[in-house]
């Protein structure tokens, strides 16, 4: 859950409150890489390969 | 008569809306993403949708009539050119318990949907769609900000500390691919206009 709380643009005042229950959610699917091992984090193009070698 | 007592009774809907906004651009683990214009908030995650709470820990779901809580969006493209140092402008899907304001939308969940990167300076003199930036400068803690060439002259002129500096093009691929979603169209702002306004209406 994360808070979010904008105040350097006014909306105006609050005028009707909608009740959204979306058929489908838009958030796109995460697809799933084969080549990927299972705890490995989903696919982040940029983001370098870590290793996990210690010192 | 509180807040809530003075709205009418709340109506239904199973399209999300979808609405303006700007965000931050930063960096985490080198990979771009986009973060509330506030100072506190934490960077959008992708594939998950963002849950919006109270920032004053008052126990009520947000966002509340009452409150400031909430996901913010716009209903005119425009007014984010009122937003603190934008870098990133795109259009997000708001739903689950949405509030309607004269100028916006507070809602309790949300997923960007498409996104641009925008030089500020020229957003700021120029419109959301006056011209896409060419690089972008890298801060510490992961601060990043989209520049044209101009004004990336003018913030190393004003010894900004600029640790870095990386093309717009590809960051912004990036992005898009970091968040699965596609790119904003540089469309005149009365056609993009005219999007918001049929959603809003179609309820």
């Amino acid at each position: 859950m994360a808070i979010e709380e904008v105040r350097d643009v006014n909306i105006g005042e609050p005028e009707r409150i909608i009740e959204i229950e979306p058929l489908t959610v838009p958030v796109p699917e995460v697809i799933p890489d084969p080549t990927r091992a299972p705890d490995e984090p989903v696919s982040q193009p940029l983001e370098p390969a870590r290793t996990r070698s210690g010192p | 008569m509180s807040a809530l007592e003075a709205l009418p009774e709340p109506v239904f809907s199973a399209e999300p809306l979808v609405v303006w906004r700007s965000w931050r651009l930063c960096l985490q683990r080198e990979s771009p993403r986009i973060c509330p214009i506030g100072d506190r908030g934490h960077p959008w995650r992708p594939f998950v949708p963002l849950r919006a709470a109270c920032a004053r820990r008052r126990f009520h779901r947000a966002p509340a009539p009452g409150c400031a809580c909430g996901i913010y969006g716009l209903k005119d493209v425009m007014v984010l050119g009122s937003a603190r140092s934008p870098a990133v402008i795109g259009t997000v899907a708001l739903w689950g318990r949405v509030i309607e304001h004269q100028l916006g939308f507070r809602g309790e969940f949300a997923y960007p949907q498409r996104l641009r990167l925008v030089c500020v300076e020229c957003f700021w003199r120029r419109g959301p769609f006056a011209s896409g930036p060419t690089f972008v400068a890298l801060f510490r803690r992961g601060t990043a900000l989209p520049l044209c060439p101009a004004h990336l002259a003018v913030a190393r002129e004003c010894d900004l500390h600029i640790r870095s500096v990386r093309r717009a093009s590809e960051m912004e691929e990036a992005l898009l691919s970091a968040y699965a979603v596609d790119l904003l169209p540089a469309e005149s702002s009365q056609e993009r206009r005219g999007e918001i306004e049929t959603v809003t209406t179609g309820l």
